[in-house]
């Protein structure tokens, strides 16, 4: 069963990565250009069909996959890099600090991203980037309170106490002796971040507020398809985006269940 | 009374974020690049013409007295007057605050009637397939988008069987039974996303209580693993699941615009969308300030639903 996670979080993800990686050298027909009659059904060579305007459906689903991987990436970079860094810091000690940022994060945690990503977008106009900003943003919290959270289990160590009793500073304690031993953790709530971005990003880009048309991707495909003439069309992107959350979602949960294993669920 | 004292520190926090939060709102919809009057009178309108219309909307007046005249009128109910179509704002958001409000009501408590029992049985039998299946079905459920199972579900049941329109909204005002009809599939959709969301925390939730000792004591003392469970096992799951089901409350108010967005409906995350586009910043800034009072409000009511579940806090503590 746990094994059965892992294969299925690594079969799933590692579709989406394939597909990425293969577009960027090759894919069966040019994905911004017509190869095809509009509408087209699914036989060869188009074997996932043609859209409205006859572009091939498994090419651009292909290319779909880099900007997934792309919004993935960045969003959680950005929530990795703020969140981290602030949890550990309130982790480590700063009371009153420690206080303000948990009211502010107490917002920001309430605070539905969508919300955020419209404002963002009106802002600065709809792009993969300010989709990925406003997802990064709106992940901040989970990051910085989870780092918060295993820092002050492994300040409680005597290790540290050591470290600290021999006079090694501060930075150097966060630096050597937190950041490793909180990595993991990090690592596992990094894929489940990963997958939660995916599918906000999905959510945005079938509003119309991620990548401009010209850029493939599979919630604008899946808006884009007229599903009562083409349900194939609506049904495949779906599917890649499934099959992208749930790879992530369990691959992050089978490498939990791999390296931690008190985490066990009880007899 | 320390339940009163604890719960009056609750109310002056939530007063407190209110008005940050108001200010912070206020500052950014004013920061956001794109001068309504500009907007409306064109690319080509003279410098004077643009400035006329600034003081006729009173733009040209300091930040501070205008953030005032918002809030104060916010208090008794004047959200201000749409620059561009000139109604006032809350006659354009009660329309659509009835159907969000519609929607998000009826499927946040139906979709903890799929999720209770579907957390619970996934836990009892979670060594059996029964329960593997289940929770399997969970895991697609989470990873399911609310746009695709929607078009899914209106491709079989408006396209294939026919047994719902998926055409037009019509208000419960106009006809309670062609209201009800198309409610039922953007319900439905959210129901079971949000039903294998919630389920996750509920079977992880009674997983906990079956290793407690006070649960072995009631299963020594001749309890059946059911009676157990959910006597015991609800009211310590009930706190963390009002966490989730709070903040489920929260995002599904914004959220639910993908809804709006595949069936049609007029609801207040589209109305966002639409005044967001044509620039309409009176119309955003106060349905901002709705949607994070709204949450807030849920914030705090869920702060005091610990107070009243958990007989711990009422004891002075926190």
């Amino acid at each position: 069963m746990k094994k059965l996670t892992l294969v299925i979080g690594l079969i799933g993800s590692g579709l989406v990565v394939l597909a990425a990686l293969v577009s960027l050298v090759w894919t069966p027909f040019d994905p911004s250009k017509v190869s095809g009659i509009r509408y087209g059904s699914l036989t060869w060579p188009h074997i996932l069909g043609t859209d409205a305007l006859g572009m091939d459906t498994a090419s651009r689903l292909m290319v779909g996959a880099q900007t997934t991987l792309l919004v993935g990436i960045l969003a959680v970079a950005i929530a990795a890099l703020i969140g981290v860094p602030l949890g550990v810091f309130v982790g480590m000690g700063h009371k009153t600090l420690g206080e303000i940022l948990a009211r502010g994060s107490d917002i920001l945690y309430a605070l539905p991203a969508l919300l955020l990503a419209i404002l963002l977008a009106s802002a600065l106009g709809s792009s993969v980037t300010t989709a990925s900003i406003a997802i990064g943003i709106a992940t901040i919290p989970v990051f910085q309170r989870m780092a918060r959270a295993s820092t002050l289990t492994v300040m409680s160590q005597d290790y540290i106490l050591a470290a600290q009793v021999s006079g090694t500073p501060t930075s150097v304690i966060a630096l050597r002796h937190v950041l490793p031993n909180i990595a993991p953790l990090l690592g596992v709530q990094a894929a489940a971040s990963f997958s939660m971005a995916i599918l906000a990003e999905a959510g945005l880009a079938y509003l119309g507020l991620s990548a401009p048309k010209t850029v493939p991707t599979w919630g604008r495909m899946l808006r884009d398809a007229n599903f009562l003439t083409q349900p194939m069309q609506a049904v495949i992107p779906g599917i890649a985006i499934v099959i992208a959350v749930m790879g992530f979602n369990l691959l992050g949960d089978g490498v939990r269940d791999y390296l931690d294993p008190r985490l066990q669920e009880v007899r | 009374m320390p339940v009163l004292r604890a719960a009056l520190r609750r109310l002056t926090i939530f007063v407190g974020t209110v008005l940050v939060a108001s200010l912070v709102i206020f500052l950014i919809i004013q920061a956001l690049p794109g001068d309504v009057a500009q907007v409306t009178l064109g690319v080509g309108a003279s410098p004077d013409d643009v400035d006329a219309l600034r003081q006729k909307w009173g733009l040209d007046r300091p930040l501070i007295i205008r953030y005032f005249e918002w809030l104060g009128g916010m208090l008794h109910g004047d959200f201000g007057a749409s620059y561009l179509k000139g109604q006032p704002v809350v006659s354009q958001i009660t329309p659509r605050l009835a159907v969000t409000l519609w929607i998000v009501g009826l499927s946040i408590p139906l979709s903890l009637l799929v999720a209770i029992p579907m957390g619970l049985f996934s836990a009892m039998m979670r060594r059996r397939w029964s329960g593997a299946l289940i929770n399997a079905l969970s895991h697609v459920g989470l990873a399911m988008p609310v746009f695709f199972l929607g078009v899914l579900l209106t491709m079989v049941f408006a396209v294939h069987l026919g047994w719902f329109p998926a055409n037009r909204y019509v208000p419960i005002t106009k006809s309670v039974s062609q209201w009800a009809s198309r409610m039922v599939l953007p319900v439905m959709t959210l129901v079971l996303v949000q039903g294998c969301f919630l389920a996750r925390y509920v079977r992880a939730g009674f997983i906990d209580v079956l290793g407690e000792d006070y649960y072995r004591t009631a299963r020594a003392s001749g309890w059946t693993k059911w009676r157990g469970l959910v006597r015991h096992g609800m009211r310590n799951m009930a706190t963390s699941l009002v966490t989730v089901v709070g903040l489920q409350i929260s995002s599904l108010l914004v959220g639910a615009v993908l809804i709006e967005e595949v069936f049609v409906l007029p609801g207040l995350g589209s109305l966002l969308i639409d005044a967001v586009g044509s620039r309409d910043l009176v119309v955003v800034q106060g349905v901002v300030m709705l949607l994070v009072f709204a949450v807030l409000l849920i914030n705090f009511l869920v702060d005091l639903a610990y107070l009243w579940i958990d007989p711990r806090l009422r004891r002075g503590a926190a």
